[in-house]
């Protein structure tokens, strides 16, 4: 049917349909595998058991809930020691007992955390032992 | 002329703006007298070639129908969803947001639900669910569709025709849904089968026949103006010349019948007032 | 009442159909691998249906709503954009609408108070309606972490943005709190306020619903029962890569999730939520009201039926010599 409105119609439908799809062509051609964690540090290296606090699928998941836990018990109620569920005690502390051994910052907490976006400001006050030495 | 009991200022106000308890595919329609236009006598749509002409009112149980006025109303649907963007629209595009509602004066004067823009869309919108749209088809009333029965004939007539189009609902639906494209359409579809009201049809059909909404026939034409002439020329002294049909004329003037139809008050804009004398 | 209580149990039904999906990894490997396609497919494809079913019916009247002085001599003033009269009127009316809900900003309701009717402005359904319109744009477009590497600074910004608060670990968006505030007012007034029960259909509540389960699922995954981002960024990431990686398991929350996603967006085009398209075809709002300066042409200009003078006077000759006027045929 003659329309002389058709032109703006399907322009607006280009534009909706290039909108929808807008990942599938902004980077094509962009390898973009996610990331791989790196646990080459020189604690990690030296340990005997290679286990973290709590298991990995766990603390993939829940770090962040888990580490805000610890801020509010530690700072707030003076409760420092953390009992795991295998029975280790640790202290409640980002610095102290996290970045003891991992302490490759850059190749091991940013890689996930640039690849979904998440900027905890942690990092405001936190200092990062590795960094600091640079 | 019946003298109608006249209701008083306080029962007028009453209005009760909730809406009744049965569903409203479930509520009939109840012709009370007052609430309804008499519908077009047969010579009107004789005049104008619109089918089914006949004897007939809204009141009666039978509306003398063709025998295929379902069929006549869905192909008339369909013929018109292909013609009316605004219609195709309109019956897809409803939220069911109620900004509508109370907008129309139709229903802030009664109260009826059905007088809601968004509910008398529905009356068309649901015969369109039904026999358009796949859901419709499949789902019938979960969707909000209905067969095309007489009552829904009856229930259209009642409301289309309780509609100005005066557009007030399409100012505060944020998608511009007009109520006066919707019961335009509806009239159309009734039209379709013969169901129209007088008071729309006897004007047209007297304009079409004689060109003049009352049906004057060229005597009395004649007489209206020279009695007007008369009058003028009471008050001004000054005769003015109405040429009629006159052979050979540069200029054809055609009014609005009303024009020459007009009541005593009205003769003065056809004055020409001075300007330093008080209309 | 019937209706709300239909639209809950499918809701219902959905969650037990993705619970039974996270069961089971073959039905994980369908819901991960496959119905992505298949439903952005039929978004793409029923939504383009849709508008260009639209497109092809002609406007035969040029007929715009309007409600302000038209664009007349040029000592009157004009309403520019009440009453447009040209494409850059329509274009501020139109973006008007679309981004600030225009026309749901001067709704009013009206109560009989003393014998007389009485008009008072009614701007929350406008205020809650642009809230959970607006929010889900938010939310859609930090959803755009997924599905791009590396993020695109915006949405980075956008997400600080939202959470500027930093109110929990992880931070509560802004965005979420107005969407569940907006989708509760809607909500509430639909089944409260008696005329809108009245008119409501399945669709209306089912959409609802549909939102609000997405939402609650996603926000139940954001701070209650957290995910591994990284899988599923995995996941997300595959599916723009057209190699899905499907994973061993999904939490059920996912699996909700998903499934009201997809069930949402394969709806979409053949629901009213395809309102979000048809605005923009509105005939009375997106023409000018040009009509005293243009002619506009029927395109499909139908053939009337007319009476012409010779019939006329075929009729009423020996009645117009009667009466001494001028007939054309003696």
């Amino acid at each position: 049917m003659k329309n002389k409105k058709w032109g703006l119609i399907i322009l607006g439908l280009v534009i909706f349909v290039l909108a929808i799809t807008f990942p599938f062509w902004y980077g094509k051609g962009r390898s973009m595998p996610p990331p791989v964690l790196s646990l080459d540090t020189p604690v990690i290296n030296a340990l005997t058991v290679k286990r973290c606090v709590e298991d990995t699928a766990f603390m993939r998941a829940s770090h962040m809930k888990f580490l805000n836990a610890w801020r509010d018990e530690a700072v707030r109620e003076g409760v420092r020691l953390y009992k795991a569920k295998d029975g280790r005690t640790f202290e409640k502390s980002l610095t102290g007992t996290c970045l003891q051994c991992h302490s490759n910052k850059e190749q091991f907490c940013d890689r996930c955390h640039n690849y979904v976006d998440a900027k905890p400001s942690c990092y405001n006050c936190h200092v990062i032992p590795g960094e600091v030495k640079k | 002329m019946s003298f109608a009991k006249i209701p008083k200022p306080d029962d007028l106000i009453n209005i009760a703006y909730a809406p009744p308890a049965s569903e409203w595919m479930k509520t009939p329609v109840d012709f009370r007298p007052g609430t309804w236009s008499y519908s077009a006598a047969g010579k009107n749509l004789a005049s104008l070639d619109l089918p089914n002409p006949r004897a007939w009112q809204p009141t009666d149980e039978d509306w003398k129908l063709p025998e295929n006025w379902k069929e006549i109303i869905i192909e008339g649907m369909r013929d018109r969803l292909g013609k009316y963007r605004s219609f195709r629209l309109f019956m897809d595009i409803c939220v069911r947001c109620g900004a509508c509602a109370d907008k129309c004066h139709f229903y802030i004067g009664s109260g009826d639900p059905k007088n809601m823009p968004v509910l008398r869309a529905e009356l068309l919108r649901s015969v369109y669910r039904r026999y358009f749209t796949t859901s419709g088809k499949r789902f019938g009333k979960l969707a909000g569709a209905r067969d095309l029965t007489v009552d829904v004939l009856k229930e259209w007539f009642y409301y289309f025709y309780q509609c100005t189009e005066c557009r007030r609902c399409s100012v505060f639906c944020p998608y511009g849904i007009d109520q006066a494209e919707i019961t335009m359409m509806g009239r159309e579809l009734l039209n379709l089968v013969g169901c129209n009201i007088n008071w729309v049809l006897e004007p047209a059909a007297n304009c079409f026949r004689t060109g003049n909404h009352l049906g004057i026939q060229p005597g009395g034409i004649k007489d209206m103006l020279e009695f007007m002439t008369d009058d003028i020329e009471d008050r001004t002294g000054v005769r003015v010349d109405v040429p009629l049909n006159k052979k050979g004329a540069d200029i054809l003037f055609v009014t609005p019948s009303a024009d020459y139809f007009v009541g005593r008050r009205q003769f003065r804009p056809l004055c020409v007032p001075r300007h330093d004398q008080a209309p | 009442m019937m209706i709300l209580l239909i639209s809950v149990i499918t809701i219902f039904i959905i969650i037990l159909l993705a619970l039974g999906i996270a069961m089971s990894p073959a039905m994980v490997f369908i819901l991960t691998g496959i119905i992505p396609y298949v439903v952005f497919v039929i978004l793409l494809a029923g939504f383009a249906h849709r508008i260009i079913t639209w497109g092809r019916t002609p406007v035969p009247f040029r007929i715009p709503t309007t409600c302000g002085q038209e664009k007349s001599l040029p000592w009157i003033k004009a309403n520019p954009v009440e009453n447009p009269a040209g494409a850059l009127g329509v274009i501020a009316r139109m973006v008007q609408e679309i981004f600030l809900f225009r026309s749901l900003f001067r709704n009013t309701d009206v109560k009989i108070i003393g014998g007389r009717p009485v008009y008072d402005g009614a701007k929350w359904l406008w205020f809650f309606g642009l809230l959970f319109h607006v929010s889900l744009l938010i939310i859609v477009l930090r959803h755009l972490r997924f599905f791009t590497e590396p993020v695109i600074p915006c949405v980075g910004m956008l997400s600080a943005l939202d959470g500027f608060l930093e109110i929990g670990v992880p931070a509560l968006y802004l965005s979420d709190v107005a969407l569940l505030a907006g989708f509760t007012f809607l909500f509430l007034r639909r089944v409260i306020i008696p005329q809108l029960r009245y008119i409501s259909l399945f669709t209306d509540y089912f959409a609802l619903l549909l939102i609000a389960g997405v939402a609650v699922t996603g926000l139940l995954m954001r701070h209650f029962f957290p995910a591994d981002l990284n899988a599923l960024k995995t996941l997300t990431m595959s599916w723009i890569t057209f190699a899905p990686v499907v994973p061993e398991g999904i939490g059920v929350l996912f699996s909700m999730h998903l499934c009201f996603v997809f069930f949402l967006i394969a709806w979409l085009p053949f629901s009213k939520l395809a309102h979000a398209g048809g605005i923009f075809m509105s005939p009375m709002r997106n023409m000018a009201n040009n009509n005293r300066s243009l002619r506009h042409v029927n395109p499909w200009n139908a053939p009337v039926k007319v009476h012409t003078y010779a019939e006329y006077e075929d009729e009423f000759r020996d009645k117009m010599k009667a009466v001494g006027l001028p007939v054309e045929k003696e």
